[in-house]
């Protein structure tokens, strides 16, 4: 029987670029951990396109072995967070199956607002702390101010950090014995009623969903029957193993261990994030806490571009949600874009993800419309209803209120910038400031209530630009208030298009609907009639724009050697205009209605 | 009945000269900076020609055109060459010989050898007369530079032609007005006035796709165009062809290509029209050097047209003239095959279309000639 005092479960938190990847390896290395080396390469080669854009994606538990000063030779569980806000619970179950984590921190970049949410994610789950200073030996390493802004923001103080390069090496091997040290080992009993976090699961063509667990308490063998706490669904166990670095089965996994367990589940819903497994048997009295159902808060359609593709679509996304829970969808169908799906997404990177990862790894071209956030709406007749996409928001007068989504966001930013990013939240973004804190000797946290829908359009980017790219920020969603919201509805040629419409605060109304009849008439391209391009709100026309009637096409140049070629080209064309798209009763070519239908769609790359 | 008969002995000759001294950022001629393979490249030329020996001899030469890429950028002595190469199987009674200038060529010694050997028409590239934007395009000349070429070119050739292009980079409608007083103040008898087109391969299209170009919005353009329409015209020049004005007579030459009629071309790129047939060579420099070396054609299109599209394309390069086309001509020559290519445009007659007596397009209509012709196509 492992001795439960030589576990120790830990997470790296770092901001992405802070050299979590480098420590990791540099720990394998200490550890002489050849295969788990060999297998984090290739995640990292494997995840690079997520890396090339600042999303990481998990990387699986890994089990190492380290040979201590006091010569006890201890198990160590690295468990990976997800690197985006979109994740921020998955991020909180990473961790709260551990009893401790390195906070690392860039020298040459101080401390990012991301990395303060999730290591007070990681202090709510009463995590131990073992904060960490990286890249001690670049030229512009900051190692004072890195120390201050962590005393700043999190209370941590200078003598407790360590401090390492993860490229040379240097200061790793002590920052080992302070893992060992510092971190507690975990505590439940072998005894005690099987209670395991699922903190991660994958599908796996052969043995199904896998679970990850951290087993709290009790121990879980093949065989066994466990049950779901959330949905007292029951299951048998196939095979329980662990990471060492690939899956590799055990017969059994105790108090304190961290593992995987398969038992013939076939839908990622079967085991989901932050739910407690037990025995059907003797089972727990309670589940472990923070148990939350991941819900989609950002919807989107998503079409095929091509429209014989929907199938191919519909089987690319289910096999999509084997891997992701949180990720939904539904058949919808628009009389603009043909048979698609509605989807609901944690957040935008998450949609962009999957939008992506559809496109590479399914070789599917899809249309996405502009996302929108979930609103409730509280009926006349006392029903709350929630609605995922603007065209279906019920009639003026049907309703009593509506609500919308607000999340706290706090923004780290140089002191300078401060006023500029008030005044853009509070004056642009209908967002209420609620307090700031010192980050540092120039920098400051500011934390604001902001409606969500704020963050889909124009947001990263301005406040990039207004920071001079110094903002680092974190969300989440944090309650449902009532607002004054309208339907703006967009009619082409007077014929209303479903797929255009969208739903804004009434104070903005009026700016919204001006902009969107202009962008789409600048994308129109002119047609044998003038066509109007009107928005509506509550029933009256409140901005119009005009599509001019002709556009000019002239052929400019064309000799004989060219005959051909203009005439392929022109051919192109028109046989591109074959497969044109109808907006209202206007036809359009692809390319146009695609760029009509992402107008407001903002571009985080 | 003289007419037809002696027509079809009659050619029309193009040479393509693909070197130019740098490559313009929205060129997608057959053209290449490499002038290290001028002499591989004027020696398969002639191998060309020959290949061709059985279609081109005994046939009498009305109109040459040298164009390029940049036919001024290389030593007259290939020109020579050429034409000798040419007199072996052809009658050159040559009543238009033209050859493609750009500015930063023209030296006088060059211009008078050029006339000497019988060149009677001479075209220059401008492109557009501000400085800055011709920095942008990676035009290697100043405005006064140009000047300077023009009049040399004066010197010797009464028939000049001035290329001019709008809907430029940065371009303002001031710009293109600036451009139409240039004109009345250098006053060829011919002018050449072209939208930018932008293809995917060149370097152009990237710079506007990341931003680092701005072109001038379609509005912007169409008064652009308006005005070019208006003011040539009341300068005094025939607009004879959707992009050529004139103030003496069309370029011959062109017109044969207009009127679909029989021509051959030589050298990269070029295309021929004989007999119903069309073909048009490889625009890769070494693919045409090697397969001329083999004694190969060195062609990468050939179509053997059928009556129908000979008739659309009849139409397609004849609609381009301000006159259009003899739709009682066209009927004799392809009969229904005529009516079915109209009734693809028929949808455009009144306002766009002038359908009778002759087929030709508006002035409105030309404005919007890919429109019409895109269904010929
Ligand atoms: S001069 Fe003409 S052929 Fe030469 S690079 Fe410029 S556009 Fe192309």
């Amino acid at each position: 029987m492992f001795d439960n005092s030589l576990i120790r479960n830990i997470s790296i938190i770092a901001h992405i670029d802070h050299g979590k990847s480098t420590l990791a390896d540099r720990i394998l290395e200490l550890t002489n951990s050849v295969e788990a080396r060999k297998m984090h390469a290739q995640y990292l080669d494997t995840m690079e396109i997520e890396q090339e854009r600042g999303i990481t994606i998990k990387a699986q538990p890994v089990k190492i072995l380290y040979n201590a000063k006091d010569g006890k030779a201890y198990e160590i569980n690295i468990i990976d967070t997800p690197g985006h806000v979109d994740f921020s619970y998955e991020v909180s179950r990473s961790l709260a199956a551990c009893e401790g984590a390195i906070l690392l921190v860039d020298a040459t970049q101080g401390v990012e607002a991301q990395t303060v949410a999730n290591a007070y994610l990681a202090i709510e789950n009463n995590l131990e702390i073992v904060p960490v200073i990286n890249k001690i030996d670049m030229p512009n390493a900051n190692v004072e101010e890195t120390q201050r802004e962590l005393y700043d923001t999190l209370g941590i103080r200078p003598e407790e950090t360590l401090l390492v390069s993860a490229k040379t090496g240097e200061g790793v091997p002590e920052l080992m014995e302070e893992v060992v040290k510092r971190i507690p080992a975990p505590s439940g009993s072998p005894e005690d009623k099987l209670r395991a976090l699922i903190f991660d699961a994958n599908y796996d063509p052969y043995k199904g969903v896998v679970a990850h667990v951290r087993i709290f308490e009790g121990k879980l063998s093949t065989k066994d029957v466990i049950e779901m706490m959330s949905t007292k669904a029951t299951h048998e166990v196939v095979e329980v193993g662990i990471f060492s670095p690939y899956m590799t089965p055990t017969n059994i996994l105790s108090a304190g261990e961290v593992g995987y367990v398969a038992a013939s589940m076939r839908e990622a819903r079967e085991a989901r994030v932050g739910d407690t497994i037990t025995l059907a048997v003797n089972p727990a009295k309670e589940p472990l806490p923070g148990y939350k159902e991941a819900k989609p808060v950002v919807y989107a359609g998503l079409y095929p571009t091509d429209p014989k593709d929907y199938e191919e679509l519909r089987k690319g996304l289910e096999r999509f949600k084997l891997n992701d829970a949180a990720f939904v969808f539904e058949p919808d169908n628009s009389s603009a874009l043909g048979f698609g799906f509605r989807c609901g997404f944690l957040g935008l990177l998450h949609m962009e993800i999957v939008v992506e990862r559809l496109e590479r790894e399914y070789n599917l071209d899809v249309i996405a419309t502009a996302p929108n956030v979930v609103y409730e709406v509280e009926m006349n007749n006392g029903e709350t209803v929630r609605i995922t996409d603007p065209a279906k928001m019920p009639k003026e007068g049907t309703y009593l209120r509506i609500r919308e989504p607000y999340v706290d966001l706090s923004i780290m930013t140089p002191v300078d910038t401060m006023g500029a990013v008030m005044n853009f939240i509070q004056n642009e973004k209908r967002g209420e400031f609620v307090s700031t804190e010192n980050a540092g000797k120039n920098r400051v946290t500011l934390n604001f209530k902001m409606p969500m829908s704020e963050m889909i359009f124009d947001f990263f980017d301005k406040i990039k630009a207004i920071s001079h790219g110094y903002a680092s920020m974190d969300y989440d969603f944090a309650e449902y208030r009532e607002s004054k919201l309208v339907k703006i509805g967009i009619l082409v040629n007077k014929e209303p298009v479903e797929a255009l419409s969208t739903v804004v605060h009434e104070s903005k109304a009026y700016k919204v609907a001006k902009a969107l009849v202009e962008s789409i008439a600048e994308k129109m391209p002119r047609q044998q009639f003038e066509i109007p391009i009107q928005a509506t709100a509550r029933g009256r026309i409140i901005a119009r724009a005009t599509v001019k009637a002709y556009r000019k096409d002239v052929l400019a140049k064309c000799y004989g050697g060219d005959v051909t070629r203009k005439m392929k080209l022109l051919k192109k064309q028109k046989e591109g205009k074959k497969r044109m798209r109808m907006l209202g009763n206007v036809s359009i070519s692809k390319d146009v209605f695609l760029s009509i239908l992402s107008i407001g769609k903002e571009d985080k790359n | 009945m003289l007419c037809t008969s002696h027509l079809k002995d009659e050619i029309s000759i193009y040479i393509h000269v693909p070197f130019c001294s740098r490559k313009c950022i929205y060129c997608d001629f057959a053209s290449t900076t490499h002038t290290e393979l001028m002499k591989d490249y004027f020696e398969n030329l002639e191998k060309e020609i020959d290949l061709y020996a059985g279609e081109l001899r005994g046939k009498h030469v009305k109109t040459l055109y040298f164009g390029g890429g940049t036919p001024s950028h290389v030593p007259i002595k290939y020109i020579e060459r050429i034409i000798e190469k040419l007199a072996n199987y052809l009658f050159l009674n040559v009543e238009e010989a033209t050859f493609e200038f750009n500015p930063e060529d023209v030296k006088h010694e060059l211009v008078k050898g050029l006339f000497e050997i019988g060149i009677n028409r001479a075209s220059i590239g401008l492109q557009t007369s501000s400085d800055d934007i011709l920095g942008v395009l990676g035009r290697p000349y100043t405005f006064d530079e140009f000047r300077k070429s023009y009049s040399i070119l004066r010197e010797s050739f009464e028939n000049v032609n001035v290329d001019l292009m709008y809907s430029l980079p940065f371009e303002k409608v001031e710009d293109v007005e600036q451009d139409l007083k240039v004109i009345e103040e250098l006053n060829p008898s011919h002018v050449s006035f072209y939208e930018l087109e932008i293809h995917e391969e060149v370097p152009l299209y990237s710079m506007i796709k990341n931003g680092q170009v701005r072109l001038p919005s379609e509005d912007e353009s169409e008064v652009m165009y308006d005005k070019i329409v208006e003011k040539m015209e009341s300068m005094g020049y025939e607009r004879y062809e959707i992009s050529s004005w004139t103030k003496d007579k069309p370029c011959q030459h062109n017109l044969k290509y207009w009127e679909n009629e029989e021509y051959m071309g030589f050298g990269l790129s070029a295309g021929s029209h004989l007999l119903h047939k069309r073909w048009v060579n490889t625009t890769e420099i070494n693919d045409y050097i090697l397969k001329v070396r083999k004694g190969e054609r060195p062609t990468v299109y050939e179509s053997n047209n059928s009556d129908f599209e000979e008739a659309c394309e009849t139409l397609f390069m004849g609609l381009r003239l301000s006159d259009g086309v003899d739709t009682e001509k066209m009927k004799k020559e392809f009969g229904e095959n005529f009516e079915k290519a109209f009734s693809r445009i028929k949808k455009f007659c009144g306002e766009i279309l002038e359908c009778s007596p002759r087929l030709r397009l508006t002035k409105l209509g030309m404005k919007f000639s890919a429109m019409v012709l895109r269904e010929l196509a």
